[in-house]
């Protein structure tokens, strides 16, 4: 189902009026800048995802494949609309940053991605998720197998009470796992960097771990059911600053196997870590809406819309 | 990097998902059944029990005498006045909640205090006074009735003490037969006040008490134990728990209550709060035969009470102690510090903060506990029978140093009885404390609900 | 900027701070040290609670102090290798004998019956209400599981009796006694299903939520999320709940007394009569023993080993809860 969606635009079409490729013309219709957009960018490459959502998409300048295509994508608690017709594509083997002030949906948007909003009474989600070539919203789709192919890292490291070995072994278990258990561990802990750290301690509690250990726990646990995409929601806030770097630097990391999505506060951790950028941002009424999407160099140097300028530069709260 | 993690094993997904859908539904079926095996159980006990005991504790309630001792029925009717009166009562509650209602239609805004005191002010004496002539007729009915069934002299039945006409014991019948219906009344008056509107379902709560009091059997209620399972009563255990409940809530409330404010409110955080606060959990965990034979050695034989209903109470206030003091001091736990500090800093002193601030709005709290620690001592029978409160009581406890029994006891008493009489009026006795505990527990809830504050 | 606030000069001002002077000079006498602001009155009462508070402590010396009194005379009468080393009861013939193993079959076998019954349908109970019913459901049916606890233990009794014996009998036929310790132990069991229900929901809703999310987000149904990650991370609550209900379970004695029979006998199987230690108690205490008599003493003495037994299974209980508890933030 790999399509090529990002082009290279920059060669292929000189003005704003481009046609899009012929792959994906549904979500990407040309249209003229919105009013708000930056005039040296609007004079250059800018496409809208969807005329109505005032979201920008840049230049692209790579082609990769799109793991998630979103369309429409909107989330409701009870009455409460939480994001409004989101359209954005997560791409494959990249790290994804979604930033915006608190409060825009980027958690929510997160957890539509795996159907953990399933687990919330009076929670619902309209539109289109596509992994694979199936619509992950579709109830048809089963949840639990869902949650195994896209796994997800928390704000607070949450290992099980249980000793680190189990902590990893758990989902896979669980998935029906008859490989051989201790190279998965041990593969697992590699791939979060914590191996050398616990090797010779695999039987003492996930909980007796540092803060920063904990979410490397959590990252392998996540690994060791070897999904293809990993969702992140903000796994470093609650770290110290070395920790996070460790984190960031395993996300870098990560991303060669993995498709990964991260929710992040902080900026310079989105411009360090991430490949591509959504800016997300809540209106008058607080629902969440998608502003602008690209790769992030483009996001942070040169963005198109004035209210992410505004929030990169600091100007909102 | 490590080599590739091997992807065999965990695929194929899809059918091993379905199977483990399929045992997660599965074990919440099975989840379910538990639970409903559990409440099909209490089911089954109430239903047995009302199947059992309802012969006994309800008549029929028309004209005719059931059967005793194999003779035939004779037939005696209910009096004229006292059939119209019986639909009296339902009017007399209905007309002038219906009337108010026609008010609060026409006059938009009755202060709510006026229309609970119209409310009150017509009821109550109308209600009262179908009541009192009622049970005039009723009483002189039932003398007759006594009289045609047989019930002899030895039995003690109080109609028959009133037939012999002493005032004391007419006021004394009138009492115990209108706490159910009034307070019920009172109660509905009091409710239907707090909704927007008046609702018809609780001037219907004390209609269907009153058609349950035409129906109760005057004899079972109003006898005293007996060899003979036809004439025995419930008279002398229910006046025992009344007048063992009344001495159990004076001593008991005030010493637990005391006892959480001193935790709460003035205790430092010290081994010896400490040691209070382990020994209070521990004690709730103590057996109660054991207070019972705590209560033998210090009440009945150190401080010389003998076999009393207040070496009852005593006892019994020292079981239900542990949860009054840890009900009282979760009601105090819900007072916000913020209330005492803003206290404190105009200045009161430490028992105005407790007695003016925290107290008012811990109080319904407390009195919620108060009424489920008093549900528990009124059906506990193992310390009393420790103490040796007696189960064959054929007169009525005038002072608090008399013998005495309680419902239960007479309970555990008719049960172990061979014959199977006495198990059905077993069944009615339970059926009267578990009406007892329902209304008691109802009222706590109602409490907890009318006192909770959100802060 | 502040809003300006009307200020008083001049006369006015010293007025008004006469005024307050004179009010609050009573009220300001610097306190004596250590004495907080208490006023006479104020340390009366608080003397008085001090009081109310002690009373708990008393209690527990009272009852400790009761059972060893008479223990000890009972000890002095018979020797210990007697009560402690002997499986035969039979107190109230001629030929005494207290050998307390007797009892405590009656009522380890009445109390095990009773958790067989109340462990699987308590832990279920939990299960369901805290990790598959919505919350709507769970607000009905804990209270209703919850009445069970309140209904008094003589209902239990008559429902053992009249109720279960005889389905029992036409089980496994006329030849079972109508007192039997199984009759006995389901209801027991029932009495402690709401104990085992309520405490370990409590405990698996302590759970913190992210647990739960970390074991969904790795694929996990919602049973394998409730057996294997709440279920253990909630292990020291279950259990404490459980040992709770089996001290309760020993301690009952209204039930077990009616159901049971009074056949203190050791090694008897669930279809026979049994005799527990509480009813044994009640037993002695019905009759009209005199207080000097070897047998009001041995009252105490099985009290005594009662009491140990529930206060050590509490203590245990509690130790669990704190020691074996995870501690989250």
């Amino acid at each position: 189902m790999a399509r090529n969606f990002f082009t290279m635009m920059r060669s292929s079409a000189p003005t704003g009026t481009a046609a899009p490729p012929a792959s994906d013309s549904r979500t990407e219709r040309a249209t003229p800048p919105p009013p708000n957009m930056k005039e040296e960018a609007a004079a250059g490459v800018g496409v809208h995802l969807d005329p109505n959502l005032e979201a920008v998409r840049h230049d692209f300048t790579e082609e990769v494949e799109v793991a998630l295509q979103l369309r429409n994508v909107s989330a409701f608690y009870g009455s409460f609309q939480a994001i409004d017709k989101m359209t954005m594509p997560i791409p494959q083997n990249r790290v994804t940053a979604l930033i915006g002030p608190s409060g825009c949906g980027k958690s929510t948007l997160l957890r539509c991605f795996n159907r953990m909003n399933d687990l919330i009474p009076g929670a619902r989600i309209e539109g289109e998720i596509t992994f694979e070539g199936r619509n992950l919203i579709d109830p048809n789709v089963d949840a639990v197998e869902v949650r195994r192919r896209i796994g997800m890292v928390f704000q607070k490291p949450n290992p099980f009470p249980k000793s680190i070995y189990e902590n990893v072994a758990f989902g896979a278990r669980i998935n029906g796992y008859s490989g051989d258990m201790d190279r998965l561990v041990e593969d697992s802990l590699r791939r979060a960097a914590l191996w050398d750290e616990v090797k010779d301690e695999l039987d003492k509690s996930g909980l007796a771990l540092s803060g920063g250990q904990q979410q490397r726990l959590c990252i392998a646990r996540a690994i060791a059911v070897q999904p293809e995409i990993i969702l992140m929601d903000e796994p470093a806030s609650a770290l110290d600053p070395v920790a996070t770097l460790k984190i960031e630097d395993l996300m870098r990391e990560l991303a060669e196997h993995y498709t990964i999505v991260v929710v992040t506060h902080n900026m310079q951790q989105a411009g360090r870590v991430s490949d591509y950028t959504a800016f997300l941002l809540a209106g008058e009424e607080r629902v969440g809406r998608l502003v602008e999407f690209g790769p992030t160099q483009e996001i942070f140097t040169n963005p198109l819309d004035q209210r992410t300028e505004d929030y990169i530069t600091g100007r909102y709260g | 990097m490590s080599a590739a993690i091997p992807t065999t094993g965990i695929t194929p997904y899809a059918p091993r998902i379905r199977a483990r859908r399929g045992l997660s539904v599965g074990f919440m079926v099975i989840a379910l059944l538990a639970i409903t095996a559990a409440m099909l159980m209490l089911g089954a006990l109430i239903v047995e029990i009302l199947v059992d005991g309802a012969a006994r504790l309800f008549t029929d309630g028309t004209a005719t005498v059931q059967e005793v001792r194999g003779e035939t029925l004779i037939d005696l009717p209910t009096p004229e006045n006292m059939n119209w009166l019986a639909w009296a009562m339902p009017v007399a509650i209905l007309l002038p909640f219906m009337g108010l209602r026609v008010v609060r239609s026409l006059i938009a805004d009755i202060p709510a205090l006026a229309e609970r005191a119209i409310g009150f002010a017509t009821t109550l004496p109308v209600a009262l006074f179908v009541h009192i002539l009622y049970v005039r007729f009723e009483s002189a009915y039932y003398i007759e009735y006594a009289k045609a069934i047989g019930v002899d002299g030895a039995s003690g039945n109080i109609f028959q003490l009133f037939g012999e006409a002493s005032g004391f014991q007419f006021v004394r019948l009138i009492v115990a037969g209108l706490i159910l219906p009034l307070g019920i009344i009172a109660a509905g008056w009091f409710w239907s006040n707090r909704l927007r509107r008046p609702s018809l379902l609780l001037p219907g709560i004390a209609i269907a008490a009153w058609v349950v009091y035409l129906f109760l059997d005057p004899f079972f209620l109003s006898s005293y134990p007996s060899r003979l399972p036809a004439q025995a009563g419930l008279f002398s255990a229910i006046t025992g728990t009344l007048y063992m409940m009344v001495i159990t809530a004076a001593v008991a409330f005030p010493l637990g209550v005391g006892a959480a404010i001193y935790l709460e409110e003035y205790a430092r955080r010290n081994w010896f709060s400490r040691m209070i606060q382990v020994n209070i959990s521990n004690l709730a965990g103590v057996p109660s035969i054991i207070y019972g034979l705590l209560g033998l050695q210090v009440f009945v034989r150190v401080l010389e009470f003998e076999r009393s209903v207040l070496a009852g109470a005593c006892t019994m206030a020292l079981l239900v102690m542990p949860i009054i003091i840890v009900s009282a001091q979760e009601a105090l736990r819900t007072v916000p510090p913020s209330m005492r500090e803003a206290a404190y800093a105009v200045g009161a002193t430490r028992w105005q903060v407790v007695r003016f601030h925290v107290l008012p709005y811990a109080f319904g709290g407390m009195l919620t506990g108060n009424i489920l620690a008093m549900s528990r001592a009124i059906g506990e029978t193992a310390p009393l029978i420790a103490i040796g409160a007696l189960t064959f009581i054929a007169f009525l406890a005038d002072s608090p140093t008399d013998d005495f029994t309680v419902m239960p006891i007479q309970v555990f008493n008719w049960v172990t009885r061979p014959q199977s009489g006495f198990h059905e009026i077993a069944a009615s006795g339970i059926i009267v404390l578990m009406l007892v505990l329902l209304v008691m527990n109802a009222a706590a809830i109602i409490m907890r609900q009318r006192t909770r504050t959100d802060w | 900027m502040a809003a300006q606030t009307p200020r008083m000069d001049g006369p006015e001002r010293d007025t008004v701070r006469s005024l307050l002077a004179e009010l609050w000079r009573d009220r300001l006498q610097p306190s004596r040290p250590g004495s907080g602001r208490e006023t006479p009155s104020g340390r009366l009462i608080h003397g008085a609670l001090f009081v109310t508070a002690t009373l708990s402590a008393f209690v527990t010396i009272g009852i400790v102090l009761v059972l060893i009194f008479e223990t000890v005379e009972f000890f002095r009468e018979i020797p210990l290798i007697d009560f402690f080393g002997s499986t035969k009861w039979s107190a109230l013939f001629a030929e005494k004998q207290f050998g307390v193993w007797a009892l405590v079959w009656g009522t380890g076998l009445i109390a095990l019956i009773g958790l067989a019954v109340a462990i699987p349908l308590g832990l279920m109970a939990a299960v369901f209400l805290s990790e598959y019913a919505p919350p709507r459901v769970r607000a009905v049916v804990k209270p209703i599981l919850e009445v069970l606890a309140g209904v008094p233990t003589v209902v239990f009794g008559y429902f053992a009796l009249l109720s279960i014996s005889p389905v029992i009998r036409d089980i496994f036929g006329q030849d079972v006694g109508i007192y039997n310790a199984l009759s006995a132990g389901i209801v027991v069991g029932l009495m402690i299903v709401p104990i085992i229900a309520s405490l370990s929901e409590d405990a698996m809703r302590a759970v913190p939520r992210s647990l739960r999310e970390g074991a969904y987000a790795l694929g996990s149904t919602r049973m394998e999320v409730s057996l294997r990650v709440v279920l253990p991370a909630a292990f020291s609550g279950v259990v404490a709940s459980i040992i709770l209900a089996f001290s309760r379970a020993v301690g009952e004695t209204m039930a077990v007394t009616i159901a049971g029979g009074g056949n203190p006998q050791f090694g008897v199987g669930p279809l026979e009569a049994v005799q527990t230690m509480t009813a044994m108690i009640v037993q002695l205490s019905l009759g009209d023993t005199p207080t000097t008599s070897i047998e009001f003493k041995v009252l105490f003495a099985v009290a005594m080993t009662l009491f140990v037994l529930t206060l050590g299974m509490n203590f245990i209980a509690q130790w669990v809860s704190h020691r074996f508890r995870e501690e989250y933030e």
